[in-house]
């Protein structure tokens, strides 16, 4: 007997309609949506899909002109704001447009002295979380000193020392090379294994979309697709409408049937490249090397 | 890219008795001092106050020649001094006719004195942001500032201002030169143009600057109220500055010379 | 550090940041001189002791596009922006508009975009502007640093195609500087690697990917995708021109490969 998942939603939308100013055409247009506790969701989507103005609307960045709005059960107001931010933290793409204090230690005490925190209960969590994201040796330097991936992650640790419930991470990666978005990506992966952050994450990169449970795609302030990553990624269709990146393996594939030659069914990334290795294989001289490091 | 040579503030660090000092000491230390320095009206005083400064840049590890350059940059508004007392003062003896205006050796005197105290007091200035990095001087400014919130003043907003200034600064100067080597790349070349040009094409700098500078604020301030700052609310303060003997030992010397200086 | 720029061609500069690439970059212009050694660009060279107006020569023909090129927009219309730089390389007004409205064009920039301000354009729409400024100059050699920073998937690709464009269908000289590999595979012919300032590969694609020690050590990472077209065509025995083809390239080839090994 399969045994169906408790729905515990921490993220409530309804028919949320969000303008930048009165007279101009909606950016959030009619949106419904449910994030479950502990969920990892990745929102996607075109420039002025809407995408940065969902997420703000989730911590009060940004008012709902009509629609209502629920985290963790309490109505998003303007006389709730205050509360809900406690639970829900935002990450910013720009590194240095988020650092507030005049050193690492200053910007992590930032937060936590807004919260009313204890000097004493400041001082153990800015530690822990220090050791935590490698900061230790940091404390004292000033932001200019700092290169970007450091910068981001000092702005990740500031943000979950306020211990939210509720990460978002809009395009946190966006300014950051190769190694230091692998490094938050593979700290995503493992924070979600453990359960304890829901994640809403904007994302241009399909592998931090692929990770995910969840991909939500926007265009025009509507939800145009809402699904598992896996299957929303095999659809040519909506990846080039979003300006999203359509996977290599895919076209490829899509060549080769266009050329008469079968690749086999395939609807996700993964299966193109297990076709795709398959029948190159059986054209090929030599025998299959599995160990041809094939981890797209 | 890392930098790891700081540049903003001056802060030059060490370890002397004037670093180990609670910022308050040395803020308030500055009013005082520069009482004294105003209150000097006769050569010997002026040079025993002289000997004082000097004395005082010598016991911490700061080099002289730092302090110098900090005195050299100022050399405008030095002779700027000189200048106004040498054109407007006519007691004393005629020194020399230079076309129209007759010079005066008491304008000279009083030039080189005014000039003088002004010196001291940029060389007092300048070892106190040697020896103050800029994250205590900005706390020790908000708390020196903090009574002065029942007399009507937002002392804690001032305290951010100059917090997030401080912060800044130096991005902002980097983005400046950023911008800078961008459009010299395009040519830009103020030298072979003339003055009222020069003008128009620093607009090549100060737009783009100022443009980044007002889009930082605002993505600072959602940053900000993202982690719960609200204006004006109540907020724990992390780092506390404890306020020991020797601060009051400091602020006890600035006294001494300006007792000496109006009683003697 | 010794290599030269092979004439026509997109080159790819690939390090991690720090790297030393934005240094180098700045070298190719006259921004920066070398302490030994030289930059040589035609006819020009430059070296420690060079002038300024030598650095003025070699800009005219170097256009160098810094990263995040449209925060130094700043004239009223888009048009004069693109005008700024012919202007200050002395090119009269009617030719530096034909030239703006040319490299507009290459940018794929609408004309009704152009009478517009910059700041009232998109993010995209503001990058490939910044570019058609450099570009205005007419410029043989163009080098770009992180050209597709925090662009979306589509953009990339559009930018880098375009950037192709200009070395196939103009002639120009293309430097590209960046820590993903896979912008750069499907063009460029030359690959440099830096490292910590020193430069650690020079060659083809080829040869690049037999290095992967010193990409890896160089903080580049080769994406699957890559890895995938080289599995395929290592197993295939089909060479391509450059080290990731197009994905029609790669399914042609696939194809013919397969048309030949179909029994009869």
């Amino acid at each position: 007997m399969v045994q169906k998942k408790k729905s515990n939603p921490v993220i409530r939308m309804k028919d949320v309609v969000c303008r930048r100013a009165t007279g101009e055409a909606p950016v959030i247009n009619g949106v419904t949506l449910t994030v479950e506790r502990g969920e990892w969701v990745c929102v996607a989507g075109g420039n002025g899909s809407g995408k940065s103005t969902l997420v703000r609307l989730l911590n009060g960045l940004l008012l709902a002109e009509s629609g209502t709005i629920e985290i963790d059960g309490r109505w998003l107001r303007a006389d709730t704001l205050w509360d809900i931010r406690q639970k829900v933290g935002i990450v910013f793409p720009q590194p240095d447009d988020q650092f507030v204090g005049l050193t690492v230690e200053d910007d992590l005490a930032f937060g936590l002295e807004n919260q009313g925190l204890s000097p004493e209960a400041i001082d153990k969590r800015l530690w822990q979380i220090a050791a935590q994201f490698n900061l230790t040796e940091l404390l004292d330097r000033h932001p200019g000193t700092l290169s970007g991936g450091q910068k981001q992650r000092v702005a990740l640790a500031a943000v979950l020392a306020m211990q939210p419930e509720i990460l978002i991470l809009d395009e946190a990666s966006a300014m950051l090379d190769g190694s230091s978005r692998a490094d938050l990506l593979s700290w995503l992966k493992r924070t979600h294994r453990s359960g304890l952050l829901t994640i809403v994450m904007i994302t241009h990169e399909i592998e931090e979309m692929a990770a995910a449970d969840r991909l939500i795609v926007l265009r025009e302030g509507c939800v145009v697709a809402d699904g598992k990553p896996g299957e929303l990624l095999g659809d040519e269709g909506l990846l080039q409408d979003s300006r999203l990146e359509i996977p290599y393996a895919l076209q490829v594939c899509r060549e080769l049937r266009q050329l008469g030659v079968e690749t086999g069914e395939w609807t996700t990334e993964r299966e193109a490249v297990d076709a795709l290795w398959a029948l190159v294989s059986k054209i090929s001289a030599s025998p299959i090397r599995m160990e041809q490091a094939l981890s797209v | 890219m890392k930098r790891q040579r700081m540049i903003f503030g001056r802060y030059i660090a060490g370890d002397s008795w004037m670093h180990r000092l609670d910022p308050r000491a040395k803020i308030l230390a500055v009013p005082l001092f520069m009482a004294a320095v105003f209150l000097v009206d006769d050569y010997t005083k002026l040079l025993a106050l002289l000997a004082f400064t000097l004395l005082l840049v010598k016991s911490t590890s700061i080099s002289l020649l730092a302090v110098a350059r900090a005195v050299k940059s100022l050399w405008l508004l030095l002779s700027f001094i000189v200048l106004f007392h040498l054109l407007f003062d006519s007691s004393g003896a005629q020194l020399m006719q230079v076309g129209a205006v007759a010079l005066y050796t008491g304008g000279l005197e009083r030039g080189i004195v005014a000039a003088l105290r002004m010196v001291m007091f940029i060389v007092f200035a300048a070892v106190l942001t040697f020896t103050t990095q800029p994250d205590q001087l900005a706390q020790g400014l908000g708390e020196v500032l903090a009574p002065l919130r029942r007399l009507g003043v937002r002392s804690d907003r001032l305290t951010l201002m100059l917090g997030i200034a401080l912060r800044f600064v130096p991005t902002l100067f980097d983005e400046a030169q950023r911008i800078w080597k961008a459009q010299v790349s395009r040519g830009l070349d103020l030298r072979s143009q003339p003055l009222q040009k020069r003008a128009r094409l620093l607009a090549a700098l100060l737009i783009p600057v100022t443009a980044g500078a007002l889009r930082r604020a605002v993505a600072l301030a959602e940053a900000m109220e993202a982690r719960g700052y609200r204006l004006d609310a109540p907020r724990t303060r992390y780092r506390s500055l404890s306020w020991q003997l020797r601060d009051s030992c400091f602020l006890g010397l600035f006294v001494l010379p300006i007792a000496a200086a109006a009683w003697l | 550090m010794s290599f030269q720029l092979r004439e026509g061609a997109m080159t790819a500069v690939l390090g991690a940041p720090g790297s030393g690439k934005s240094t180098l970059l700045q070298h190719f212009n006259g921004l920066l001189l070398p302490d030994s050694g030289n930059v040589r660009v035609g006819e020009i060279t430059l070296d420690a002791g060079s002038s300024q107006a030598a650095c003025r020569a070699v800009r005219r023909r170097v256009g160098l596009v810094f990263q995040y090129p449209e925060q130094q927009l700043f004239e009223e219309t888009v048009l004069q922006d693109l005008c700024f730089g012919p202007l200050n390389h002395g090119v009269d007004e009617a030719e530096a508009e034909a030239a703006a409205r040319r490299a507009a064009q290459w940018m794929g920039l609408d004309d009704s975009l152009l009478a517009r301000s910059p700041f009232r354009l998109s993010s995209g729409q503001q990058r490939r502007a910044a570019i058609a400024a450099v570009l205005a100059c007419d410029p043989d050699i163009i080098v770009l640093d992180e050209p597709t920073a925090s662009l979306d998937a589509a953009g990339r690709c559009e930018l880098m195609a375009r950037l192709d464009a200009m070395c196939r269908e103009a002639g120009k000289t293309v430097l590209v500087a960046t820590h993903r590999l896979e912008d750069v595979a499907p063009y460029a012919e030359d690959y440099v690697v830096l490292r910590e300032g020193q430069l650690t590969f020079h060659g083809a694609g080829h040869t690049l990917l037999q290095h992967t020690a010193a990409l890896e050590a160089a903080g580049v990472i080769v994406p699957g995708a890559i890895r995938l077209a080289l599995g395929v065509a290592e197993l295939t025995g089909i060479e391509f021109d450059r080290i990731w083809p197009q994905p029609s390239e790669l399914a042609a080839a696939i194809h013919q490969a397969y048309e030949r090994g179909r029994p009869t």
